[in-house]
């Protein structure tokens, strides 16, 4: 993507106009809006950032931002899923260089399968966007992750990495890019995962220790894109990738008292192929298309005594969405943005219910018109949001179709007349349609489920500053929310049999504190600290519920990271902690069904050689120094201490 | 107290030689439905979530109206073994002073004591198995097991005799007449083989008759009932709806006796309970609790469906006819409510575990 990065500007909300002003300034990479004014709570972690975390996998990062939950099962091949302010991992759409993940069975992207060595960077955005030159789909999440992977930008560059660890966990991979002259280039990354996982735990409750060694955990993995760039003027750009993904890996399950043997397997893959154009014909117009088509192929066998159960979920999704965005000369900080998006999905598995629908699919209609208005110290972003949905399958009853507006607006204040201090406030009213699995899953799926719907508020303070000669950055932001949750889509059990129901009501009322600081230190040394904090009440608030005013599953009410890191000429060292305050893995908040509060400490030392015209990078890392036997899914233990050594060449 | 007891049981173990053809793998009298009603203390089976290890097994003194701990940490198990019971809890059954409990997730029998002691433990240890539903015709308890078949110990001692193939993942079972009675549920048609009824004679130890014709889904339910074996057939949740039947062995056929999905016997009369999910009213449709004697086919109410909401275990003490239903909602842990079996009058309510499998009578 290219933007106009300008300086200097006497508004706030510039860059509409600066674009107008200094059209011929363009800067070839990525410009990313600051946090400070964004006027609603965004995050971003960096390459380097994710690197000095030591996250190997994009939901192991997600762990270092606030106001969010990671639901993580342990170990090298384990499900990643990131739910944000109370909500389910549902409600949260990943987006990958700018197009949509979906996964229509289950609604839930698992980011354990997302490497970070192609990442070149995540944002997390929690409600509207300012940025209203976005795909619609884009606008019907309460959260955001996007992706933003190396290969968004061509580099004239290869690189190679391995990396060994405990439990024999290897990875290596490689990236190459070239360009080709006039507007031409392509880039490639190709990687390959093996890991037994085969860690030892020890899980402890009030009365009982429960030990063993993980079994059935290895997993081996096959990743590779290759991305095309064209761009042969300021007005067109062109880009293309085509993504492969395999794997084979075990299910361990989760810990059973006398029986450890759990030989369930998972295999499949994953490709998809997205075409991305974008056409800015003047400083007043600019539009953009996205073309996906998704194949998901997942193959679940359970060894039983005297067979093997086998069933097979197959998904294809095709996506096309269009935006445009006019920006009209005549009034000021004005922009208006129209997006249109249909995606249609389609499950087909050996899975079905005699009772229910089989190869069950979706055509969803996405229509959002969105404003942004800046004037002086003060910007206001609004958008509403059709959706409509139909079902149709091969057999049986399908869900009604659904059409809802969903209304967003957010509040921007910099009172201070530069972009280092905001004020903010923003309130969004989303939903997220029932998946597949809820609808029509064997005898537990209810076609007749409502969708689950969320509000939410905010209002929060970011300030960016140099305070002293030897900070020489300083950036704090604080939030606060209140968010609710109606019809939440939960299992109800029955006689024999469970049946998805919308049950529940959810209020969250939390706050999330960033603070983030590079110290300048003497020998051309610094000290870089980041660290986040949430606080999460979200309780239970079903009238006439025994679970009334509960603090709902796996949500800490206390949880933060802090990350220090020392660059030096010689070599880089950093620590890095996760806690989390105790939590429930069922419904009920009684001491039986707490989960042990945890730190998990890190520390890692890095250093750069230079070797001619390469650059090789080496790091070594203890992970979970303490060797905590901790777990954040119950009775799925993590990793105790462990240990990698990563190379990286750059030539 | 606790001496009184064991002679109590050995006596009621003494007296089910005469009176097994009335057991059943529900309702076990344990002792053998001895008279000593005043004294009943009842052990009630509380499954757990599956995936966390939370099973209990807890006692409730129907006289002074005590129950124990149904936390698994503070359960009877927890407490005599020091250990967690396990993974989903499936079935208890009473011979003798033994208490014979299957905790399937965690693929094992475990033989306890009157006071939750272990004495005896089988682990089933092959991927897929996983015991179910026990039986027993008072020299031996029977196991049906996912692996296909019906696993055979010794009453007294526990110890493991033999094994004998039944079907697809056989389920419910019951003993009546020399016979064993297998629900052979095929997983509820997941199963890759035949769902049926098969009739095992326990003497020679092989399958005599299989029934499959008018065979959806014979589930966990299977009783003995004036010496015949009813069992319920689950349907498929949808559109076959579950119904009781009566198994005749003689003509190898089931006999549909009406619509119910929990089945359970005072050895005379069936009592029973349909609930079925509804997408008219979005939540399950429950009928009332009703009382067959099987002699005139009489049917009366013993309780309106109002009470039987999230009902979740059936059973019915036999010597004092007293019905014990296990309630489970979303998310919190059970309660049992004892009600008259003829007045339908509550008597006690006292809180269980997760999902109460079933409640066991001791004298």
């Amino acid at each position: 993507m290219v933007a106009g990065l300008i300086v200097g500007s006497q508004y706030i909300c510039s860059q509409n106009i600066d674009e107008h002003v200094l059209d011929s300034l363009v800067i070839s990479e990525s410009r990313l809006r600051a946090v400070t004014e964004s006027s609603s709570p965004l995050q971003r972690l960096s390459n380097e950032d994710i690197r000095r975390v030591g996250a190997t996998n994009v939901g192991d990062a997600m762990k270092h931002m606030s106001g969010v939950t990671v639901r993580d099962y342990g170990g090298v091949g384990g499900m990643k899923t990131v739910g944000i302010r109370g909500l389910g991992a549902q409600h949260t759409a990943v987006f990958y260089d700018g197009v949509a993940v979906g996964d229509c069975q289950s609604g839930q992207v698992d980011l354990g399968r997302y490497s970070t060595d192609n990442i070149a960077g995540v944002e997390l955005l929690l409600g509207q966007a300012d940025d209203i030159y976005r795909s619609a789909r884009m606008l019907a999440a309460a959260g955001v992750i996007s992706l933003e992977t190396k290969g968004g930008a061509v580099n004239e560059e290869c690189t190679a990495s391995f990396r060994g660890g405990s439990y024999d966990s290897y990875k290596g991979s490689l990236s190459y890019g070239h360009s080709f002259g006039k507007g031409w280039g392509v880039s490639a990354f190709g990687e390959y995962v093996t890991s037994q996982g085969d860690y030892s735990y020890n899980i402890k409750n009030p009365a009982t220790t429960v030990s063993g060694r993980r079994q059935n955990s290895d997993i081996r993995e096959l990743r590779g894109e290759v991305n095309g760039v064209w761009q042969p003027s300021d007005e067109h750009l062109l880009r293309m990738k085509v993504y492969a993904y395999d794997y084979d890996r075990g299910l361990p399950g989760s810990v059973v008292v006398n029986n450890p043997v759990n030989t369930d397997r998972l295999r499949g893959h994953n490709i998809f192929g997205q075409l991305f154009y974008e056409f800015t014909p003047s400083p007043m117009y600019k539009m953009k298309f996205a073309l996906k088509h998704n194949a998901t192929y997942d193959r679940h066998r359970e060894p039983r005594v005297a067979s093997v159960v086998v069933n097979s979920y197959r998904q294809r999704e095709t996506d096309f969405s269009g935006t445009l965005m006019w920006t009209p000369s005549f009034v000021r900080g004005l922009s208006v943005a129209w997006s249109e998006e249909v995606f249609h999905n389609g499950l087909k598995t050996t899975n079905n219910h005699v009772a229910m629908a089989t190869r069950p699919e979706r055509l969803t209609a996405l229509s959002a018109a969105s404003l942004r208005y800046c004037y002086n110290i003060f910007s206001v972003t609004a958008s509403l949001l059709h959706t409509y949905a139909t079902e149709s399958a091969s057999d049986g009853t399908v869900a009604p179709d659904r059409s809802r507006f969903s209304p967003s607006v957010a509040l921007s204040l910099y009172p201070l007349g530069s972009e280092d201090f905001c004020l903010r406030a923003s309130y969004k009213d989303i939903f997220r349609m029932p998946t597949f699995n809820d609808l029509y899953y064997r005898e537990v799926g209810n076609y007749k489920l409502e969708p689950e719907k969320t509000r939410q508020y905010n209002v929060g303070a970011a300030y960016s500053m140099q305070p002293v000669e030897w900070c020489s950055e300083l950036t704090i932001s604080a939030d606060a929310y209140y968010g609710e949750i109606e019809d939440k889509i939960v299992a109800v059990p029955g006689v024999f049999v469970w049946k998805m129901s919308n049950v529940d009501r959810v209020e969250t009322l939390g706050a999330d504190v960033n603070v983030k600081a590079l110290f300048a230190l003497a020998s051309a040394s610094s000290l870089r600290l980041s660290s986040s904090y949430s606080y999460m009440r979200a309780v239970n608030r079903t009238a006439g519920s025994q679970l009334y005013g509960e603090q709902i599953v796996y949500t800490p009410l206390h949880s933060g990271s802090v990350d220090v890191s020392l660059s030096t000429p010689i070599v880089d060292a950093g620590y890095t902690l996760l806690w989390s305050g105790k939590r429930y893995h069922l419904a009920k908040n009684i001491p039986s069904n707490e989960i042990d509060a945890y730190g998990d400490h890190s520390l890692w030392l890095s250093r750069r050689w230079k070797v001619g015209s390469c650059s090789l990078l080496t790091r070594a890392e203890v992970r979970n120094i303490g060797d905590c036997n901790y777990e954040i899914i119950r009775y799925y233990p993590m990793p105790g201490r462990n240990y990698s050594m990563t190379i990286m060449l750059t030539f | 107290m606790k001496q009184n007891r064991y002679l109590i049981a050995l006596l009621a173990f003494a007296a089910s030689f005469t009176l097994f053809s009335c057991s059943d793998s529900d309702d076990d009298g344990g002792a053998g439905g001895g008279s000593s009603t005043d004294q009943v203390t009842c052990y009630v089976l509380n499954q757990g979530n599956s995936g966390e290890n939370n099973a209990s097994l807890q006692t409730y003194n129907f006289s002074t109206g005590m129950a124990t701990s149904a936390d698994c940490e503070n359960d009877l198990f927890r407490a005599a073994n020091g250990e967690l019971l396990g993974d989903v809890a499936q079935d208890m059954l009473w011979v003798g002073d033994r208490l014979f409990v299957t905790v399937s997730n965690s693929q094992k029998l475990e033989v306890l004591d009157l006071d939750g002691k272990l004495l005896n433990r089988h682990i089933y240890a092959a991927e897929g198995a996983s015991p179910r539903s026990l039986t027993t015709d008072g020299n031996s308890v029977y196991v049906t097991n996912y692996d296909g078949f019906v696993y055979v110990y010794d009453a007294m001692s526990g110890d493991s005799v033999t094994r004998i193939y039944s079907g697809s993942y056989p389920e419910g079972i019951a003993y009546s007449k020399g016979c064993l009675v297998v629900n052979n549920s095929n997983w509820g048609g997941y199963g890759g083989g035949e769902a049926s009824v098969a009739v095992i004679d326990v003497a020679s130890r092989s399958v005599v008759c299989t029934i499959k014709e008018n065979v959806c889904n014979p589930y966990s339910e299977s009783v003995v009932c004036d010496g015949e074996v009813y069992i319920v057939d689950s349907g498929n949740y949808a559109d076959i709806p579950s119904k009781i039947c009566r198994v005749d062995v003689d003509s190898a056929r089931l006999v549909e006796v009406g619509r119910g999905s929990l089945l359970s016997t005072d050895g005379e009369a069936l009592y029973f309970v349909d609930a079925s999910f509804s997408y008219d009213i979005m939540g399950y449709n429950y009928s009332s609790l009703y009382k067959m004697d099987v002699a005139d086919g009489g049917l009366s109410e013993i309780l309106p469906a109002e009470k039987m909401t999230d009902i979740y275990s059936l059973d019915v003490d036999p010597a004092t006819g007293n019905v014990y239903v296990g309630y489970a909602q979303y998310g919190v842990p059970g309660t049992m409510r004892v009600y008259g079996g003829n007045s339908g009058e509550q008597l006690s309510v006292f809180e269980v575990g997760y999902y109460p499998v079933g409640a066991r009578f001791a004298y």
